[in-house]
């Protein structure tokens, strides 16, 4: 009798035990959208993968602070300290917190502070005024609203209003007419070039506020 | 020796009456094997009982123990950094980027790959039958030639504005949905374009189907619908 009930609970014991996820080596491999596609719900990394693709896809969209929000849902899962969705989701959300801090710096005022002719064969200043102001857009955080404010050569000044998708490096191209017009940030401020048939004008802008 | 409860007689061993008085003896035997039995069963039930209550006990305390452990594993600051800019930007190409079935495509790779794709979009819709060769048209890399040739019919509204001396340029892209069905891939994404005349947008839900083709990732359909933004 004792031992009936003794092996009866040993069973028991034995099927509350946690079954080992069949999808560890898609997770080691950052294949999260195979993991969910080979696992059921049942499997206890099931909603951990789900939970990454939707990760990836919002950051990869650029939606830093969307990104943010779901490594941090991530964060709660009851995962072990090295578990590599932990590890993985924790980058992302240091990446993203990285770049809106960046984004947070690069945003606002910006007056030019030296304007340079680059002919090809040499570099000379030329008089030029005004300032632009920038802005970051939401959820596409990388999308900036850039606002010209009688900016350039004093008899052809710009005043108008343009959308540019900045890359993470936080420069952007654009074609404009028989323009190339590159914006980079730096630490120094912000340089703005134009570049077309007759050399490069190279603006370099220090933030004002 | 036992004797009659009512005169004090002795009494035989297998008697069931007094031989003096005729009281019967019955009762006091019931009781007698009554009271052997009961206690012997009662202490059965009080062992099992103790038995499943410690082990009861025990799987719980276990359980609650493995439990204790992983959240205290949680808690624990992690070493973690942040990743470096190449890993998750268009630094690199995602074209050029070769797999095997030792170092298969991430995830990650997969929306990588898409998202340069979009840039050579605004490219392709420029793209004229008559006066073009296909080799020249950095979106061939990405995709096959059934996919460009569904792309070039689809991007007709960009197409039309694709003679204009500004050129049209991807605006966002917004990866929607992103499942693996075995060895494809399925993204859906909203795409927005920028238009040359007023800044004005077009935007698409775009349906990707992406595999891996020998050692690099292939778009092998694409749906692409204009939508209101």
């Amino acid at each position: 009798m004792r031992i009936v009930i003794l092996l009866l609970f040993c069973s028991l014991l034995m099927g509350c035990s946690q079954e080992p996820s069949r999808i560890q080596d898609e997770l080691d491999l950052g294949q999260y959208t195979q993991a969910v596609d080979q696992s059921s719900r049942k499997d206890p990394m099931h909603d951990a993968a789900q939970l990454m693709v939707r990760l990836e896809t919002q950051f990869a969209s650029y939606r830093f602070e969307d990104s943010i929000t779901t490594a941090r849902t991530i964060e709660k899962l009851p995962l072990p300290q090295d578990n590599p969705i932990r590890l993985r989701a924790k980058s992302i959300q240091l990446s993203a917190e990285a770049m809106l801090d960046r984004l947070k710096q690069a945003a606002g005022t910006y007056q030019i502070e030296r304007s340079i002719l680059d002919n090809g064969q040499e570099e000379t200043t030329f008089p030029a005024t005004g300032q632009l102001n920038i802005s970051f857009g939401k959820p596409h955080t990388l999308l900036a609203t850039v606002q010209y404010q009688h900016f350039g050569m004093p008899d052809a000044p710009r005043s108008d209003t343009e959308t540019v998708r900045f890359e993470p490096d936080l420069s952007a191209r654009l074609a404009l007419s028989e323009w190339l017009v590159s914006y980079v940030f730096s630490r120094a401020g912000l340089t703005l070039t134009f570049e077309g048939p007759g050399g490069k004008r190279i603006y370099q802008l220090k933030k004002v506020d | 020796m036992e004797r009659c409860s009512l005169c004090g007689t002795p009494l035989e061993t297998e008697a069931t009456a007094c031989s003096y008085c005729k009281h019967p003896v019955l009762k006091k035997r019931q009781f007698d094997e009554e009271s052997s039995v009961t206690p012997v069963k009662s202490n059965r039930y009080v062992l099992s009982f103790i038995i499943v209550f410690a082990i009861a006990v025990g799987a719980i305390g276990t359980w609650y123990a493995l439990t204790q452990t992983d959240s205290t594993h949680t808690t624990l600051a992690a070493p973690v950094q942040a990743l470096s800019l190449s890993d998750w930007s268009d630094e690199t190409s995602a074209y050029n980027q070769t797999y095997s079935s030792e170092s298969p495509p991430a995830s990650y790779d997969i929306l990588k790959f898409v998202r340069q794709y979009t840039q050579t979009v605004p490219e392709t819709a420029n793209y004229s039958k008559t006066t073009d060769t296909l080799e020249t048209f950095s979106a061939i890399q990405f995709a096959t030639l059934d996919v460009f040739q569904s792309e070039v019919d689809a991007l007709r509204t960009i197409h039309a504005a694709s003679d204009s001396p500004v050129p049209p340029r991807l605006q966002t892209v917004d990866f929607k949905r992103f499942v693996s069905k075995g060895d494809s891939y399925q993204v859906r994404t909203v795409e927005t374009y920028q238009l040359p005349v007023n800044q004005q947008l077009v935007t698409y839900d775009v349906r990707y189907n992406v595999r891996l083709h020998t050692d690099h990732l292939q778009i092998i359909h694409i749906v692409r619908t204009e939508v209101d933004a």
